[in-house]
């Protein structure tokens, strides 16, 4: 399980932490039997889309044995309640990790202290083994993290079984007598829903004509939408006359107002031919986006 | 003349009926009578000789090994010239009365019955000794003829796993016995032995199988007293091209089916790390979140911006017509819930959206996620 640890991405890792800190405040559980009866069985995914990488499954009970250490705990995905059914299609135990309170007493990663014995990966199961074991106390969940979910949209079904001593070797199985178990819940894998809604583009652009001063300069001449008139010129004055310019959008990215005229070369701009210039002013929405 | 009567056990922990002897013990029945007719003629039973028990039997009311239980000892024929003052209740593992089952406790508290007449008390001296208890009545009065029975309780039947068969030697006697001596006095007057088996608890199991199947559909009419103006897929939800002015709305199904005996949660999310961006646009831009939440949802007001969902269903009901904000990733509403006993359900969850004048305008989107947690 040590080598496993660098096999699974931190991400995953922080993910099962943190669900496991989710659980340790919504799940509770005090009650303490003097005999083992098994309750509540509840298996979840935070994330239950199909074929994701490392999904964490968690696993919380109730009821469960707490006066035999346990040393080796058996973990099963299937196609239906109990093992049965053969694995769930693209789901992949072949490298797993543990964590959670159940069998260490924090909520924290376990891995160490329970190595796996995948050999049985291919049938879906999985156990983990510790010679020293642990009795379990009032903490009632774990949380496995996996290589892959399921490939479908299914019920995903996970059967866990506690025993009181060590697989031998690599045989992929517990030893011992059965402390809690075979116990079996299910998760339901299922695609997000995309909800989508499009707001349209609006824009407008106006030009009028400008009353009072603009910018700091009293207006002398009058303009209208369409036309600036300055009058008669002469050397003793400057004549000014204004023009509003109004643009409305929803442009996410912003906008920009551009004026330029339509001459062809610098200091040829105001003519005499007609004795008028012909600005033009044009308004972007720059990368609109629909 | 010592009358000792035995008969065969028929049937667990019950009744012994005199219609068909059982050799062997009724073998060792007979020697019992040499032996007791050597040692000498004192148990002949004197003025009783005239009547003779003609069927007598003792039963448990629950024969399992270890059991707490009453146990019934029920006779006719016995003789009804003598008044029976004491009754000595003996339990042994053989007919002959030796042998002391492992594990029996004969209990405490005054017998009952209608053979015995007046308040009897009960001596239980040697009851752990010898197995032998005696009820006694110093001033009872003979009793009348017909079937009679003696009730007594059991503090723990013989606790042998496999069970065995039990022995009671029933002897009645006209004189009470004195203190705690654990023996009646005077004369017997009759003695039967019957007898009864304990019987290990037949334990019946099966298994049920969990079931679940969880799938989301798209929604038809209204959707808790919001029509809808989008459509749905079973993964999609296409709320249209938002506006200022109303509210676009769409809804799905969800039905869960379980046979979770604890309840069933199908919860709902986003996959939106924050808040008032679970509505976004590739460009960062966002719809922000409905002002109503799960426990106390509002309505939207068109032409101010705002995503949000209602949900109507088994163990769910928002107030209808108003929206709660969808919750982050790091967040769970419960948009169907099952009580214990109730593993399925069924629900909509509608989703709407309006914008505002100053909405950047894009394509906007929210990944939802439900999962269907069924309580085994």
């Amino acid at each position: 399980m040590n080598g496993l640890k660098s096999e699974m991405p931190m991400r995953g890792f922080m993910r099962l932490a943190f669900s496991l800190f989710v659980i340790v405040v919504l799940f509770d559980v005090k009650a303490v039997r003097a005999e083992a009866a098994v309750t509540l069985r509840v298996a979840e995914v935070l994330d239950p889309r199909p074929a994701i990488a490392w999904p964490v499954a968690q696993w919380s009970w109730a009821g469960y044995q707490q006066t035999t250490a346990v040393k080796c705990m058996r973990v099963q995905f299937s196609n239906q309640p109990h093992g049965d059914g053969g694995k769930p299609a693209g789901l992949s135990v072949a490298a797993i990790s543990l964590a959670g309170p159940y069998l260490g007493g924090a909520a924290v990663n376990v891995d160490s202290t329970w190595p796996s014995d995948r050999t049985l990966a291919a049938s879906g199961q999985v156990v983990f083994n510790n010679a020293t074991g642990y009795v379990p106390g009032g903490s009632a969940y774990f949380g496995v993290s996996y290589l892959a979910q399921a490939s479908a949209e299914q019920a995903v079904w996970m059967t866990v079984t506690t025993y009181d001593q060590v697989g031998t070797g690599s045989s992929g199985n517990c030893a011992g007598n059965v402390l809690d178990g075979p116990e079996t819940a299910a998760f339901h894998t299922l695609q997000t829903t995309q909800v989508a809604g499009v707001v349209d583009p609006t824009f407008s652009f106006e030009v009028d004509s400008h009353s009072g001063s603009c910018n700091g300069v009293g207006q002398n001449a009058t303009a209208g939408s369409t036309s600036v008139s300055l009058g008669s010129l002469d050397s003793s004055s400057v004549r000014r006359a204004a023009q509003s310019l109004t643009v409305s959008s929803n442009a996410g990215n912003g906008f920009n107002v551009y004026l330029s005229s339509t001459a062809a070369a610098p200091g040829q701009v105001f003519g005499d031919g007609r004795g008028t210039s012909s600005p033009t002013l044009r308004a972007l929405q720059p990368r609109q986006r629909r | 003349m010592l009358k000792v009567a035995v008969k065969e056990r028929l049937i667990a922990a019950d009744a012994i009926y005199m219609t068909t002897a059982h050799k062997k013990i009724g073998l060792k029945a007979r020697a019992l009578v040499s032996v007791l007719a050597v040692l000498g003629g004192t148990m002949a039973f004197g003025s009783a000789a005239s009547a003779a028990p003609t069927s007598w039997s003792v039963a448990t009311s629950d024969p399992a090994p270890g059991a707490a239980t009453t146990h019934t000892f029920t006779w006719n024929g016995f003789q009804t010239t003598t008044a029976a003052r004491c009754i000595a209740v003996k339990y042994s593992n053989n007919a002959d009365g030796t042998g002391y089952p492992t594990g029996l406790s004969v209990g405490t508290g005054a017998p009952g019955g209608t053979y015995l007449s007046g308040s009897y008390t009960r001596d239980i001296t040697n009851a752990g000794t010898t197995g032998q208890m005696v009820f006694n009545n110093a001033s009872a009065t003979p009793q009348t003829a017909g079937a009679k029975d003696i009730t007594w309780s059991v503090a723990t039947e013989p606790t042998t796993a496999a069970g065995q068969t039990v022995y009671v030697t029933v002897t009645a006697y006209d004189t009470a016995g004195t203190g705690s001596s654990g023996n009646c006095g005077g004369a017997a007057l009759e003695s039967v032995v019957a007898g009864y088996a304990t019987t290990p608890r037949t334990t019946v199991t099966a298994v049920v199988d969990g079931t679940l199947t969880f799938t989301v559909a798209p929604h038809s009419g209204t959707c808790n007293g919001i029509g809808q103006t989008g459509t749905s897929s079973p993964t999609t939800v296409d709320l249209g091209h938002l506006s200022t002015t109303a509210t676009n709305f769409a809804a799905q199904d969800l039905s869960v089916t379980s046979n979770a005996g604890n309840g069933f949660n199908v919860y709902m999310k986003s996959t939106a790390t924050t808040a008032n961006q679970v509505f976004a646009d590739s460009a960062g831009h966002y719809i922000a979140d409905a002002t109503g939440t799960f426990a106390s949802p509002a309505a939207i007001t068109p032409g101010t911006a705002a995503f949000g969902y209602t949900a109507l269903g088994t163990g769910v009901a928002l107030t209808p017509g108003t929206y709660a904000k969808v919750p982050t990733s790091s967040g769970n509403d419960s948009v169907l819930t099952g009580a214990a006993g109730v593993g399925s359900g069924t629900g909509c969850v509608g989703f709407g959206a309006t914008s505002s004048a100053t909405t950047p305008a894009g394509a906007y989107s929210a990944q939802i996620v439900y999962r269907a947690v069924p309580l085994y």
